[in-house]
């Protein structure tokens, strides 16, 4: 384990607020060091990244992504066995992202992380986001709730909302 | 840190009947819950505030997924907060934003901060991911998908566009 800092805080406060500035500065290994176990596991796709292979690839292709990724902290609520987080990231797209080329669009997205100790060391991080946000921010979802996109839905889903339509019609 | 015992006690009971009287239907019993009613969705950014407001919520959200329960996994006593990790499940049969029922299920996982002036619940906060919604309606496609990546140049031409030539100029 990482030895931590000498900010203020818990103990646990400490390993998570040293994590972040990890990220943020690019020093992947000592941010890959705050972790017993390395573990994230992303409610948002249902991924689990386990082992420090995968973290640190995730990592990289975020970076890649997003050159100058920079999460806010906003507030820490510290549990008996976790550290449950909320913050801020913004970041500019100027690298691919999963296939998309980038866009040098702006992202800003609020997020809550969960930060599962065991004793002292943080074993997982478990990450809710809304990809939405994050697919609009880029310019490459419509949001199928508004008017563009329930056009776009009907246009390309015909069959979909048809059976929805009948089904409202025929009170089925 | 976290709070004492006894007041522990109290406020998991009222996050628990707060989320036991959601899955009984019963919202003037979850209404009751709130010191102050107040909803945010962090996803959309929408806030419900006040008794008005958060009862119109149950009722649009109740309307769109008739059977929509929760199920408790995880829950974390903080200072101000008790954490819940839950999964939300329902079946859309009813309008959602003037989207026509599509009879689909729906499973998210979900993080919801029910925040406490001492032992009065005054928000509940939720991070969830909408698209996990939309995609199990069926009304969103995943833009990293290779159907996707086809329909995201064609619906946007302009923007792929510009992504190109940054990457083909470097700039």
């Amino acid at each position: 384990m990482h030895a931590a800092s000498n900010r203020p805080g818990t103990a646990r406060e400490r390993v998570v607020l040293d994590h972040v500035d990890a990220l943020n500065a690019g020093g992947l290994n000592d941010a890959l060091l705050s972790f017993h176990h390395p573990r994230l596991e992303l409610a948002t796709t249902d991924e689990v990244i386990d082992g420090p292979d995968a973290v640190m690839g995730r990592w990289k292709a975020l970076r890649r992504a997003f050159p100058d990724l920079l999460i806010e902290a906003t507030t820490l609520r510290e549990s008996d066995s976790a550290i449950v987080v909320e913050a801020v990231a913004r970041g500019t797209h100027s690298g691919g992202f999963r296939g998309l080329p980038p866009t040098g669009r702006k992202v800003e997205l609020p997020l809550a992380g969960i930060f599962v100790f065991e004793d002292q060391g943080l074993v997982c991080l478990r990450v809710f986001f809304d990809s939405t946000t994050v697919l609009r921010q880029l310019g490459a979802a419509r949001d199928p709730l508004s008017v563009a996109g329930r056009v776009g839905t009907v246009a390309s889903h015909p069959f979909r909302i048809g059976r929805g339509v009948v089904r409202r019609v025929t009170g089925r | 840190m976290a709070p004492n015992p006894i007041l522990r006690r109290k406020r998991e009971a009222i996050v628990r009947e707060h989320m036991d009287s959601e899955n009984r239907h019963e919202f003037d019993a979850t209404l009751d819950t709130f010191g102050h009613p107040r909803y945010e969705l962090i996803a959309t950014g929408e806030v419900h505030d006040g008794p008005e407001e958060v009862m119109a919520y149950f009722d649009a959200t109740r309307r769109a997924f008739p059977d929509q329960r929760n199920e408790l996994l995880a829950l974390h006593h903080a200072g101000d907060a008790v954490c819940v990790e839950a999964v939300v499940r329902g079946t859309h049969d009813g309008p959602l934003g003037g989207l026509p029922p599509t009879g689909r299920a729906f499973e998210l996982p979900i993080l919801a901060l029910f925040i406490f002036d001492g032992d009065k619940l005054v928000c509940e906060r939720v991070y969830f991911d909408s698209r996990t919604v939309l995609r199990q309606l069926g009304v969103a496609r995943d833009p990293f998908s290779l159907t996707g990546r086809i329909g995201t140049i064609v619906g946007h031409p302009l923007m792929i566009g510009r992504g190109l030539i940054r990457r083909v100029t470097g700039r």
